[in-house]
C-alpha cells in the first residue's frame, strides 16, 4: 500500500486548494491579534465568533506583506482615525495560501476602511442606545455648570503634550484668572483606556466636593484610536459623574460617545483650557457688570437724597430768616411800647404827685383852725369826737389857730 | 453671612439683589453705607474667588 510523506500530502492539499480557489475573495472578520514586524510585515490573526460573542466559530492567520502594509495602512489610518489593531472588525481582500510547512493562512492583499468606518459607528450607536435605554445618557449634560470653574480635576497621561498646553494656556490667560488643575493620570491610548479612565474618574468621584469639574483631554495625533473611548462601561461611567464632564480628546473629524454624554465637548485640549478661560472671563464680566450697577444706583441714590437736602435747605433758609425778621419786629413794637408806656407812667405818676399834694394841703390841720374849725382834748390829751363822751366837771382843752383855752362841763 | 459659609453663588445672588435695589431706589439713606459696603465685600470676595488660590485648596495640595 502507497503511503505519502507529510510534504506529499501538504503539497496535494496545496494544489487542490491552488486550483479550486485560486481567485480574490472579500472577507469579513474581526482581527484578534494584530502585530506590525521588525521586517515591515503585518501578522493578523482572523476570528468569527458566534452569536453569543463568547465562542469562536472559525479562526484563521491572515499576513500583509511589507510591500502591501505601506500602501494600504496609511490609507486605511488616514480614512478611520485608527491603527489596524486586535478587538477591530474588518473587511479584508484575500487570497487562500497553503504552504506545506506554515499551513494554511490568508494573505491580505487590500482592506476596505468603510467597512470598519460602519462598524465603529454601529458600535457607538449601540452604546449611545443602551445609555438611553438605561436613563443615564443626558445625565451629566443635565448638571448645572458651576459659575466657578475653578478647581478642575485633569484626566489625562501626564507625558502627554495636551496635558501641558492645557496647563501651559491656563497659567498664561489673559484675565488673571486663578486655577486649581491637579491631574489623575490614566493611559489614554490602548486596550487600558476603559480600565484607566474609569479608575481616575472613580478617584475624583471619591473627593468630588473638591473639584468644580472634570477634563478629559488628550493631544490628537495622526491616527488617535478613538475608538478606545467607545467603551458602555466608560460611557457611563461619565455620564453619571457628579461634576460637569469637559472631553477634549482632540480629534478633527470623528467623535467617540464621550462626545455624547459629557456635559462640554470640544476638539482639542487647548480648546478645552480657552473655555474654561471664557468661562471664568464671563463671571469677571458679570462682576464689573454687577459693580457698575451698583455704582450708579448708588450715584443716583445719592444725587436724589443731594437734591433732596437741598430743597430742604431751601425751606429752612427761608424760614428763619422769616422769623427773625418778625422777632426783631416784636422787639421793635415792644420796645415802643415799653417807652410809650413808660412815658405814660412817669406822667401819670407826676399828676398823681399833684393831686396828692394839693389834697395834703388841703389836709392841713393848722388851715382848718385859721377857717374857724377848733379841736378839743380832755384833760389827758384825748381828741374829743362826741358830746355822748363828757360828763359833767370834765375840764377840756380847745386848740385855735392863734392858742388854746381851757374849760368845764356844767 | 458667615465667612465659611459664604460660596460664589450665594455671593453672586447677593450681589444681583444689592444691585437691583440700589437701582430701584429701594434703599433707606441709613442702609445706603452699609448696603455699599457689603456690596464692595461681596465683590472683592468674587474677585479674589475667580483669581486667587483658596487657602483650603492650596492645603490639600501641599497633602
Amino acid at each position: 500500500m502507497d503511503s505519502l510523506s507529510l510534504f506529499e500530502l501538504n503539497n496535494l492539499v496545496r494544489s487542490v486548494l491552488e486550483q479550486t480557489l485560486d481567485g480574490e475573495y472579500w472577507l469579513e472578520a474581526e482581527l484578534s491579534e494584530a502585530r506590525l514586524a521588525t521586517n515591515g510585515h503585518f501578522y493578523v490573526e482572523f476570528i468569527q465568533k458566534d452569536a453569543s460573542g463568547r465562542n469562536l466559530l472559525a479562526k484563521a492567520r491572515g499576513t500583509m506583506w511589507a510591500r502591501t502594509y505601506s500602501l494600504v495602512a496609511p490609507l486605511f489610518e488616514r480614512a478611520t482615525g485608527e491603527h489596524l489593531r486586535a478587538g477591530m472588525k474588518v473587511r479584508v481582500q484575500v487570497t487562500v495560501e497553503f504552504h506545506e510547512l506554515y499551513g494554511y493562512s490568508l494573505n491580505i492583499l487590500n482592506i476596505d476602511p468603510s467597512y470598519t468606518l460602519g462598524d465603529m459607528a454601529k458600535r457607538r450607536r449601540e452604546i449611545l442606545a443602551q445609555l438611553e435605554a438605561d436613563g443615564i445618557l443626558e445625565d451629566n449634560q443635565q448638571l448645572p455648570l458651576p459659575s466657578l470653574l475653578k478647581r478642575i480635576a485633569v484626566i489625562s497621561s501626564s507625558s502627554a503634550a495636551g496635558y501641558g498646553d492645557f496647563c501651559n494656556q491656563l497659567d498664561h490667560n489673559d484675565y488673571g484668572l486663578f486655577f486649581d488643575v491637579r491631574l489623575f493620570p490614566a493611559v489614554m491610548q490602548g486596550a487600558n483606556v476603559e480600565e484607566s479612565v474609569m479608575a481616575a474618574l472613580a478617584a475624583i468621584v471619591d473627593e468630588a466636593e473638591r473639584w468644580d469639574c472634570v477634563v478629559i483631554i488628550r493631544g490628537g495625533g495622526a491616527t488617535s484610536d478613538l475608538s478606545d473611548f467607545d467603551s458602555y462601561p466608560l460611557a457611563a461611567a461619565v455620564a453619571q459623574m457628579p461634576i460637569p464632564v469637559i472631553v477634549g480628546i482632540g480629534h478633527e473629524r470623528d467623535e467617540t460617545v464621550l462626545d455624547f454624554v459629557a456635559h462640554t465637548r470640544v476638539k482639542t485640549p487647548t480648546a478645552a483650557a480657552a473655555f474654561l478661560i471664557d468661562h471664568g472671563a464671563q463671571e469677571l464680566a458679570r462682576l464689573e457688570e454687577q459693580q457698575r450697577r451698583i455704582t450708579q444706583g448708588v450715584a443716583l441714590l445719592c444725587e436724589r437724597q443731594q437734591r433732596r437736602l437741598e430743597q430742604l435747605a431751601v425751606h429752612l433758609s427761608g424760614a428763619p430768616r422769616q422769623r427773625l425778621l418778625s422777632e426783631g419786629h416784636r422787639v421793635d413794637l415792644l420796645q415802643n411800647r415799653l417807652r410809650q408806656s413808660a412815658k405814660f407812667q412817669v406822667e401819670s405818676s407826676k399828676l398823681k404827685v399833684q393831686g396828692l399834694a394839693a389834697r395834703l394841703a388841703a389836709l392841713d390841720p393848722a388851715l382848718q383852725l385859721r377857717r374857724g374849725f377848733s379841736l378839743t382834748y380832755t384833760s389827758d390829751g384825748q381828741l374829743i369826737r362826741s358830746a355822748a363822751d363828757l360828763h359833767p366837771g370834765d375840764r377840756l382843752t380847745t386848740r385855735l389857730a392863734d392858742g388854746s383855752v381851757t374849760s368845764e362841763v356844767i | 453671612m458667615e465667612e465659611k459659609t459664604l460660596t460664589y453663588e450665594v455671593a453672586m445672588e447677593r450681589l444681583e439683589t444689592l444691585a437691583k435695589e440700589m437701582e430701584t431706589g429701594d434703599v433707606a439713606i441709613d442702609q445706603l453705607a452699609t448696603k455699599l459696603k457689603e456690596a464692595q465685600q461681596l465683590l472683592t470676595f468674587c474677585k479674589d474667588k475667580l483669581t486667587k488660590a483658596d487657602e483650603e485648596v492650596q492645603k490639600l495640595l501641599a497633602e
